[in-house]
């Protein structure tokens, strides 16, 4: 068996932002943790895994023993690679080589004595040197998949192309030339998981007999519809017939591929090599790894103390930009039914379901689950808005849809209430958190009570 | 992520009980391969 990841293992993006940059490298390290005690083949190096900068990614693979491969991350001045290239595995009687690849395009290094060598001054060696003594080679690639297609047709010695990268929909397998490509959508959702005959054909290939079996119906559906429109009345002249002649265009073709797949079957000597495909949804449902379970238990509460310093700990006071918010409980005051209506609502208890998680300090969490007078994540932390967040706005609250009222609530007269607009919605309801998100179906399910003024 | 490490032994599992199966036997050059990317879900749940 194996277990390989194709990148983008350890962070999401390329940089990291300075507010954030200790809580991600946290995350990171209980990342390595968890994908070393799920006994991974191999990993990938993905532009993303530089992020927190190569002694980052050189201590925690020494600390967590993890595989990570990457043919073309060499030390500018040596010209040696600074991961191992390749290794070689394997899985039941096939011996398999497993190749790392970088994308020199979008790796910007921020040590100036790491270089990332372009794909075609590498790798054809590499896989030459690996096909005599292995059965079977896959690349891990984090190139783009214009990029790793060209590879496919340029190689042919790569059996397998696993693509990393930031997809959230897996790819059904893809063969160009002598390469099968694909990838599983991103987010940890899905695993791939592959059940592969290898033997000494070393070319993929369906079943001829299937191919033949699948062609002669095809056949037999177009010989059906030339029939039909030959007895047509409205066909006066059938050789002008646009129609007609593609349909015997096609007929022809697929005439042809049924005699060369009975050519291939006569002068085949084995079969060709065959493979299962499916992705399976992660679902919470399934049944937790203990120990991979304390570690994300022990990664999150590292992060939830991390946070709550960085909140209360260092100097700073609440952003005055804060000062134009009442609180859900000033608004209660002159409009009680509207309030008693959204302690109904998922809105209210916004923030206790993060705390119920641990994550009521995350910040990536938190701008979601209070009320800010703006919810664009770059305003929010340029503008430092959780920082040591008041108590009266958490929740998802009236302002969070109507507007700041604080003004209003020293003087009735000055408010203009805003309608919620989908755009605001979409703000938090989206991607991962609300892929799903109706917004007139759920505008029914929020909406207060009119006031009767 | 934490259900990937417990997934990956079940359908090991899975896969060897349908061997066993009257008629069916494993091939030679047969193997599982399980790939990810990505698995940051559960420790960066908002991004």
């Amino acid at each position: 068996m194996l277990f390989l990841d194709a990148g983008a293992l350890l962070f999401a993006r390329t940089r990291l932002s300075d507010s954030q940059k200790e809580q991600k490298i946290l995350t990171a390290e209980g990342i390595a943790r968890a994908t070393a005690a799920m006994h991974c083949t191999a990993v990938g190096i993905g532009p993303q895994d530089l992020a927190g900068g190569l002694d980052l990614l050189k201590k925690i693979q020494a600390d967590n023993q993890l595989p990570l491969l990457s043919l073309n991350l060499v030390d500018k001045n040596s010209g040696k690679t600074l991961f191992p290239p390749y290794l070689i595995t394997k899985a039941g009687s096939t011996t398999i080589g497993v190749i790392g690849l970088t994308d020199h395009h979008t790796t910007q290094p921020a040590t100036p004595s790491l270089a990332v060598l372009p794909w075609r001054d590498v790798l054809q060696q590499t896989v030459e040197k690996l096909s005599p003594v292995t059965d079977m080679i896959i690349l891990l690639s984090s190139y783009p998949s214009t990029i790793n297609q060209i590879i496919a047709q340029t190689l042919p010695g790569i059996s397998l192309l696993l693509e990393s990268g930031q997809s959230t929909a897996s790819k059904t397998p893809l063969q160009i030339n002598k390469t099968l490509i694909t990838h599983v959508a991103a987010r940890g959702k899905y695993l791939g998981m592959m059940r592969i005959t290898w033997n000494e054909s070393h070319t993929w290939g369906q079943d001829l007999d299937l191919q033949i079996r699948e062609n002669t119906k095809r056949l037999e559906n177009l010989n059906a519809l030339i029939q039909k429109r030959k007895n047509s009345m409205r066909v006066v002249h059938p050789a002008s017939d646009e129609k007609m002649n593609n349909l015997v265009t096609a007929r022809s073709g697929i005439e042809d591929r049924i005699a060369r797949l009975h050519n291939r079957q006569k002068s085949t000597t084995s079969p060709p090599c065959r493979y299962t495909n499916h992705f399976i949804a992660l679902k919470s449902s399934l049944p937790k790894d203990p120990e991979v379970k304390t570690i994300i238990a022990q990664t999150n509460q590292q992060i939830h103390i991390f946070n709550h310093n960085q909140t209360w700990k260092n100097p700073g006071r609440t952003s005055p930009s804060l000062v134009q918010l009442a609180g859900s409980k000033r608004c209660a005051q002159c409009h009680p039914a509207q309030a008693a209506f959204w302690e109904t609502t998922g809105h209210s208890q916004a923030w206790e379901t993060l705390q119920l998680d641990n994550q009521h300090f995350n910040n990536d969490c938190l701008y979601c689950h209070v009320t800010l007078p703006t919810y664009k994540k770059d305003e929010v932390l340029s503008q430092q808005l959780l920082h040591k967040f008041p108590t009266k706005l958490r929740g998802v609250g009236c302002e969070s849809c109507h507007g700041p009222a604080a003004d209003h609530s020293r003087k009735p007269q000055l408010f203009h209430a805003l309608f919620p607009q989908e755009k605001t919605c979409r703000q938090c309801h989206q991607g991962d958190h609300n892929a799903t998100f109706n917004y007139l179906e759920k505008l029914n399910d929020i909406r207060c009570p009119k006031p009767k003024h | 992520m934490q259900n990937l490490k417990t997934t990956i032994p079940e359908i090991i599992l899975l896969f060897f009980l349908l061997l066993l199966v009257p008629g069916r036997s494993a091939q030679a050059g047969e193997f599982m391969l399980f790939y990810a990317n990505d698995v940051r879900g559960e420790m960066e749940p908002c991004g």
